[in-house]
């Protein structure tokens, strides 16, 4: 492109820009029709973005997880007599203790109460490294569980979601667990779980294996080796994922059928705002065609007529991502909401803004270009005549 | 007005909103598209609203409550039901049983609901005939098959229908059960498509060890206020048992399958709200300019000697035509794109109940269409009432 075309670009685009105070109502539409869109498609997704962030809370790479073949952190499926083998894989970092940093759990859901009302949480069971793994669990109110008593603390998500407090108690097998304390760890979806002694639940017969091993890698290259010992040794029928790996995974296996309505609803909406973009810029284009003929007479290139049309209905455009996103945000951000097990806040992530703006724009791009093209085939003396 | 009314204005709003034609289809297909997806989440909320309403406060589904902690999982004795039986509130107890297998391909899956007698009380809300009970219970390999299911599988009355389960199923060692279609029932929207068998024929051709189990017991309770505290009576009863229970009514186990399905209910109001806010600016906005360009055009039929009145009018109904034509073809739409067969749909989708299109939907998307063109009018309305007939035909 030319300089001078650059500069018939700029020229059109300021010309654009300066009678947007005149066409003020239109410009509003766009950018209100926009912003419904928006708002709609990244408030929907903001569910999937908070439960991928609660997943990734206190995201290490140096941490991984071993899991039974059905690839669930749930249940018993991870023999207790493997475990010493798996403690065993290379590359996995020893604590202060000298003993490595690996913690065998177990995972089982739970009917906290007499009636079942609201759902309840998950109950995960942590050994002695639980702690160890994670470094951010803190004790809020109440204190930690002792391991070997029949004792449980509930996270601040559970606590919020379930009406779980210390004091309360929660039916087991054996017989009634109180509740001594509650933690919260740095917003990880942990904090919709109760947390209890895994021997002691284990010892009870409520479970009879391991749903999971989480450990703690010497540093994030040393994976490859760890994985590939434990899925090539034939007593061992595990798989292993970085924990980041398997956060993304569980979260688009959970929300897949979310994901698809989401999309489902953001393309008819989107349809809808796409005919009322095309009708807003051929509106704007038709009110502008004497102007445009002038400007064609004096030696404008067709195309920057069109690029420059195309300019302004997609600032218009960015500025309704903007308010949708904003409106998003303000209603949504933070709000806490329980999905089947899982307690978290909803989150207008930084990438859901991204995908917002690139939804704003490529409508912008659909809409704006049949009246662009339309425009800059107009022949000159017509466009001069009109009224 | 009336028909005289239409005569007389009709051509007149015709070419009001056909002035600029392409404009106009734009609008109607912006107001189409918002149409449609208000008509599938208004039959989306209806789905979920119906799904709740027939599920019953006075069934209760009792389970294992702790399945992994037992020897046989989530099985539980049938002695349970005589005791579930005598449990005070209760009126009747039925077991149940899930055999699952494949039909002929082993992607089509198929799932035996095996009863027994306690069942005809328990479940009476199926649409079955005393006479198709009598049969099932005195047909030890009969089954009865919802008209879905019969679709599916390609199944009528007095087919054989060979069920193949996985090794260890059956104590003969045989792959396959041999069950015979007695009759084909209607659907039932709480069970989906269902095939009900014979509790007591399958219970004994299972191995011995795992006879004399049900999966789950389904209660019939006197009174749906008591529902609750019932269940918390079934479950006392077997705390300190070797198998504790968990009982749910059907209505509180729907309800949590419906507000945490990704709570897709509660956002069907915002969504549909969204998409009418929308076409609202966009109507607006459209019918504002087309007042503004045709002012003078007004004070000639004001000069006429037409009243503000009809003036108002007229520019209603212009607002209101593609409002109108959009809700009427979006409902339509929506209506049509439910009918699609599950197999066009992603996977997950298929899982929603599927929304309901009703008359209902039809008469709000209307009410909503007449109450978009009448705010959308407004302003413009105003506009008129306070023309002056001689700046406007001056041009000023």
């Amino acid at each position: 492109m030319t300089v001078q075309a650059f500069a018939q670009i700029l020229v059109l685009t300021r010309t654009g820009f300066g009678g947007i105070p005149q066409r003020i109502g239109s410009s509003l539409v766009l950018i209100g029709s926009v912003a419904c869109v928006v708002g709609v498609l990244l408030s929907m997704l903001s569910v999937t973005a908070g439960l991928l962030r609660a997943y990734r809370a206190g995201e290490d790479p140096n941490m991984a997880i071993v899991l039974s073949p059905t690839n669930i952190d749930y249940g018993g499926n991870i023999p207790a007599n493997v475990i010493g083998t798996i403690l065993d894989a290379p590359g996995i970092a020893s604590g202060s203790d000298g003993h490595p940093l690996g913690d065998a759990e177990v995972v089982i859901w739970v009917p906290p109460s007499e009636a079942y009302v609201i759902g309840s949480p998950n109950l995960r069971g942590i050994g002695a490294a639980g702690l160890a793994v994670r470094p951010k669990l803190q004790i809020i109110t109440g204190r930690m569980f002792r391991p070997g008593l029949a004792e449980l603390i509930v996270g601040i998500g559970a606590a919020r979601h379930f009406g779980l407090h210390v004091g309360d108690t929660v039916v087991l097998p054996t017989g009634s667990w109180p509740i001594v304390g509650a933690f919260s760890d740095d917003g990880s979806i942990v904090e919709s779980e109760l947390l209890g002694d895994a021997d002691t639940l284990r010892a009870v017969g409520i479970v009879v294996g391991f749903s999971s091993v989480l450990v703690r890698l010497t540093r994030a290259e040393a994976f490859g080796t760890f994985e590939h010992w434990l899925t090539s040794n034939p007593t061992l029928n595990v798989n292993a994922q970085r924990q980041s790996d398997y956060a993304l995974r569980t979260v688009n296996r959970a929300a897949a059928f979310y994901t698809e309505l989401t999309y489902f609803v953001g393309v008819i909406m989107a349809l809808g705002a796409l005919f009322g973009i095309v009708k807003l810029t051929y509106a704007a284009a038709s009110a502008r065609t004497r102007e445009i003929g002038t400007l064609r007479a004096i030696g404008y290139q067709p195309y920057s007529v069109a690029i420059s049309l195309l300019l302004e209905t997609a600032a218009l455009s960015l500025a309704g991502a903007l308010l949708g996103t904003g409106a998003a945000w303000l209603l949504f951000n933070g709000k806490h909401v329980a999905v089947l097990h899982n307690v978290f806040d909803l989150s207008i992530s930084p990438q859901l803004f991204v995908l917002g703006v690139m939804w704003a724009l490529a409508l912008a791009l659909l809409g704006a270009l049949p009246p662009a093209i339309r425009a800059a085939r107009l022949p000159t003396p017509e466009a001069l005549r009109a009224t | 007005m009336g028909s005289s009314f239409s005569m007389k204005f009709l051509p007149l709003v015709w070419s009001a909103v056909m002035r600029k034609p392409v404009e106009a289809i734009l609008i109607w297909l912006a107001v189409t598209a918002s149409f449609t997806l208000f008509g599938l989440m208004l039959g989306l909320h209806t789905a979920y609203d119906r799904l709740v309403e027939s599920s019953r406060m006075d069934r209760l589904d009792v389970n294992a409550r702790f399945p992994s902690a037992s020897p046989t999982g989530i099985l539980m004795p049938i002695a349970l039901r005589d005791q579930i039986a005598r449990v005070d509130g209760v009126s009747a107890v039925g077991s149940y049983y899930w055999l699952w297998g494949y039909y002929q391909d082993p992607h089509v899956k198929a799932r035996i609901i095996a009863v027994d007698h306690g069942m005809r009380a328990a479940w009476s809300e199926l649409p079955i005939t005393p006479a198709q009970w009598d049969q099932l219970f005195a047909t030890p390999t009969g089954v009865l098959v919802s008209r879905k299911s019969a679709l599916r599988l390609g199944l009528k009355e007095g087919d054989t229908f060979p069920l193949i389960t996985p090794p260890g199923t059956r104590a003969d060692g045989a792959p396959a059960w041999q069950f015979h279609v007695l009759a084909v029932v209607p659907d039932d929207l709480m069970a989906g498509p269902y095939i009900l068998g014979n509790f007591s024929y399958l219970d004994g051709s299972r191995p011995l060890g795992s006879q004399g189990h049900a999966m789950g017991f389904r209660v019939a309770v006197r009174d749906a206020a008591q529902a609750n505290d019932i269940g918390v009576r079934i479950d006392r009863r077997f705390t300190n048992s070797s198998t504790p229970t968990i009982t749910i009514p059907d209505r509180v186990n729907t309800e949590n399958y419906v507000n945490s399905a990704s709570s897709v209910s509660s956002r069907t109001w915002p969504v549909a709200g969204a998409g009418i806010f929308m076409i609202l600016l966009l109507i607006a906005n459209g019918i504002a300019q087309s007042v503004r360009e045709r002012t003078t055009e007004f004070a000639v039929l004001e000069a006429l000697g037409y009243r503000d009145v009809t003036l108002m009018v007229l520019v209603f109904v212009e607002a209101a035509i593609p409002c109108l034509a959009g809700a009427i073809v979006g409902t339509g739409l929506a209506a049509a794109l439910t009918r699609l067969p599950i197999r066009h749909l992603p996977n997950d989708l298929a899982s929603l109940p599927k929304p309901t299109p009703s008359w209902m939907a039809l008469a709000t998307a209307l009410g909503c269409a007449l109450l978009l063109a009448f705010v959308s009018a407004v302003i413009p309305m105003r506009r008129l009432r306070h023309l002056s007939v001689t700046d406007a035909l001056a041009g000023r």
